[in-house]
């Protein structure tokens, strides 16, 4: 005989604040994914937690930290659950091609190849510091991660993209000569 | 390149990347996602929005602001008796079974139960990537072995989403459904037998939505709230406000529609069939936990019961022989939490008798109640959350610690001991109903529905 939800203003609040946090999760997501359509996917199932867990954010303060949370551990799980190989579905992939202008800058850019070379754990330290330009404190507070983690897994990203750098530019060097 | 030349280079590739912008589609599948609060987007902006937040999870807050008032109202007018503490008992009072998976998927609007003709009904609705959602109902002989007999296509012929937010036998045998059609327009819909459902457009498109139905026979009532002309002493004054509405129905088929006296601002709780007629009861939207009841021997002409229940918040509504029930909880300064379950009970619909209840457990409420023969067995859950867990999803929220009772005369409550009593899950997808003596309870867990069947113990 009880319906849930119903019209609880604490809701309609949420609500709304969800609302205006979409673009800047759907963001996060991508540059942590790489991919606007799996961000599509991550973003909503990270935004379906959030209303699922409202009841347990009590300061509304808190909300982009913890929506950031929330997102980063979709996308983390995503990564993971990938193992290097992507998925494309190409049939949606051709159709969403032509209206997504971010997908080419994804395709083609320097950045996001360098981003490709990253562990999940260190593409997101990296997107939250460089991107979010969150300071190392404010990750590690985010996530709830050590100090001492973050620090490493920016030290050893910064490793790992400027080898890639390398690498693509002596491939590029090879093009040339031959 | 170095550390900082790499730096360098990240933050101005960074700053020149493109920022990615949302597809609409992504907004109407999140849109999707909450359909059950009735939420569309906009409606609120943030800055009012942060004000509002926190109402519910963690009372200490609120209970700062609220008790204070509570109590200097005077402890409530229209309470004739002291509330009735009955301690936990040492014995189960009812032999729950393995519980029972019924659905595979996970319900954005349910599962909400009833039992019509001898059978168990459960129906739920399902967000669809895209915005919309999909409704599908399951019927069960004893509770144990269900079968799927209705899916969207049963409901809505066009595919633009059914969103069912109640079920109720019809009175007479049969079943309504309530709930909307694409998120705006509220529709009733009207069934023998569970399988084949007659659609009937309420009325209020745009503007009303239905929240609970309940039944007796001859008379089908659908209880929500609905942005009406605002009527002083008779008289329309030009001015439209959300006020709580009423839908009336003698088949299902055709509806009439009232304007409950004296409503503005409330918000619908519960709703029930009784001796008397019926009766529902919804929250005033004033931040302090205060609630109204309206009572109808017909379903189409109501009146609103003279004082307020200061203090308390329904949740749910029931019926046990010639009273009426209403259990939820209410603000207590005396304790820490300051929220303990509590009913009101009634055998005329004018005078209201409240009880607190025994709990083994800080911010516990009720969350549903049902007959069951000639006991009333509730079950309620605390809706507490630490401190300490705010904001850290590193852990999902606490489980709600889940607690039943039972009653025999709707105002002293028993406490069943919590060894007895099977984990329920969220409350807030969590509904209990009867079939042929038994307690059926269905919740909303990872991924499926699950029944819990239960028999009670003399």
């Amino acid at each position: 005989m009880t319906a849930p939800y119903g019209s609880d203003p604490a809701d309609v609040a949420f609500a709304a604040l969800s609302d205006a946090a979409l673009r800047r999760g759907y963001g996060l997501a991508v540059y942590l994914l790489g991919d606007s359509l799996e961000a599509e996917d991550a973003t909503q199932e990270a935004l379906a937690r959030a209303w699922r867990a409202r009841r347990s954010l009590r300061e509304p303060a808190a909300f982009d930290a913890w929506l950031d949370r929330i997102l980063v551990n979709v996308c983390r799980d995503r990564l993971r659950r990938r193992r290097g190989i992507r998925i494309v579905d190409l049939e949606l992939g051709q159709e969403m091609e032509g209206r997504d202008p971010f997908r080419d800058f994804l395709a083609h850019d320097e950045l996001s190849t360098v981003l490709d070379a990253l562990t999940p754990d260190q593409r997101v330290v990296v997107v939250l510091r460089f991107w979010r330009d969150l300071s190392l404190e404010q990750i590690s507070e985010r996530l709830g991660w050590p100090l001492g983690t973050v620090k490493s897994r920016l030290h050893h990203a910064m490793a790992a993209m400027r080898d890639q750098l390398e690498r693509d530019s002596k491939h590029a060097l090879r093009e040339v000569v031959r | 390149m170095n550390d900082s030349d790499m730096e360098k280079w990240l933050a101005e590739r960074f700053r020149a990347a493109p920022h990615p912008e949302p597809s609409e589609r992504l907004q109407q599948a999140v849109d999707a996602d909450r359909i059950g609060a009735s939420v569309s987007r906009g409606s609120i902006g943030p800055s009012r929005a942060l004000g509002l937040f926190g109402r519910r999870p963690l009372l200490a807050g609120l209970v700062g602001l609220a008790a204070t008032a509570v109590l200097a109202a005077g402890l409530l007018a229209v309470v004739a008796n002291r509330p009735t503490q009955t301690p936990a008992a040492p014995g189960g009072a009812i032999e729950w079974q393995p519980s029972t998976q019924v659905s595979g998927f996970t319900f954005a609007l349910g599962p909400y139960l009833a039992s019509a003709g001898g059978r168990l009904y459960l129906v739920g609705s399902i967000a669809v990537m895209g915005g919309s959602s999909a409704t599908e109902v399951w019927s069960s002989a004893d509770g144990a072995r269900w079968q799927r007999v209705a899916e969207s296509g049963a409901f809505d012929k066009s595919g633009s989403g059914v969103a069912a937010a109640g079920i109720s036998d019809d009175g007479n045998g049969g079943l309504v459904v309530v709930g909307s059609i694409g998120s705006t327009a509220p529709m009733a819909w009207h069934s023998p037998d569970g399988r084949t459902w007659t659609q009937a457009d309420v009325g209020a498109a745009g503007s009303g939505e239905l929240k609970r139905v309940a039944a007796r026979p001859g008379a089908i009532v659908a209880f929500g709230d609905w942005m009406a002309p605002v009527s002083v002493g008779g008289t329309a004054n030009g001015q439209r406000a959300n006020q709580l509405g009423v839908w009336f129905s003698a088949n299902g088929n055709t509806w009439g529609q009232v304007v409950l006296p004296d409503s503005v601002g409330y918000t619908p709780s519960a709703l029930t069939a009784w001796k008397g007629g019926f009766a529902a009861v919804a929250q005033k939207g004033t931040g302090a936990l205060v609630s109204s009841i309206w009572t109808s021997t017909d379903g189409r002409t109501w009146e609103k019961t003279s004082s307020d229940l200061v203090g308390f918040g329904a949740t749910a509504m029931a019926a046990l022989g010639d009273r009426v029930v209403a259990v939820g909880s209410r603000l207590d300064q005396s304790v820490k939490l300051g929220l303990f379950p509590a009913s009101w009970s009634s055998a005329d619909g004018r005078t209201w008798t409240e009880s607190s209840v025994f709990t083994r457990d800080p911010a516990v409420m009720f969350d549903d109640v049902t007959a069951v023969g000639g006991t009333l067995v509730a079950i309620g859950s605390s809706h507490m959350i630490s401190p300490e867990s705010a904001g850290d999803m590193t852990t999902p929220p606490p489980t709600p610690s889940e607690s039943v009772w039972t009653s025999t005369d709707g105002t002293a409550w028993r406490l069943l001991a919590e060894v007895t009593s099977p984990k329920f899950g969220f409350y807030l997808n969590t509904h209990i109903t009867s079939l042929g003596g038994r307690v059926v309870v269905a919740t909303q867990s990872a991924g499926a529905v699950e029944v819990f069947l239960g028999d009670l113990v003399p």
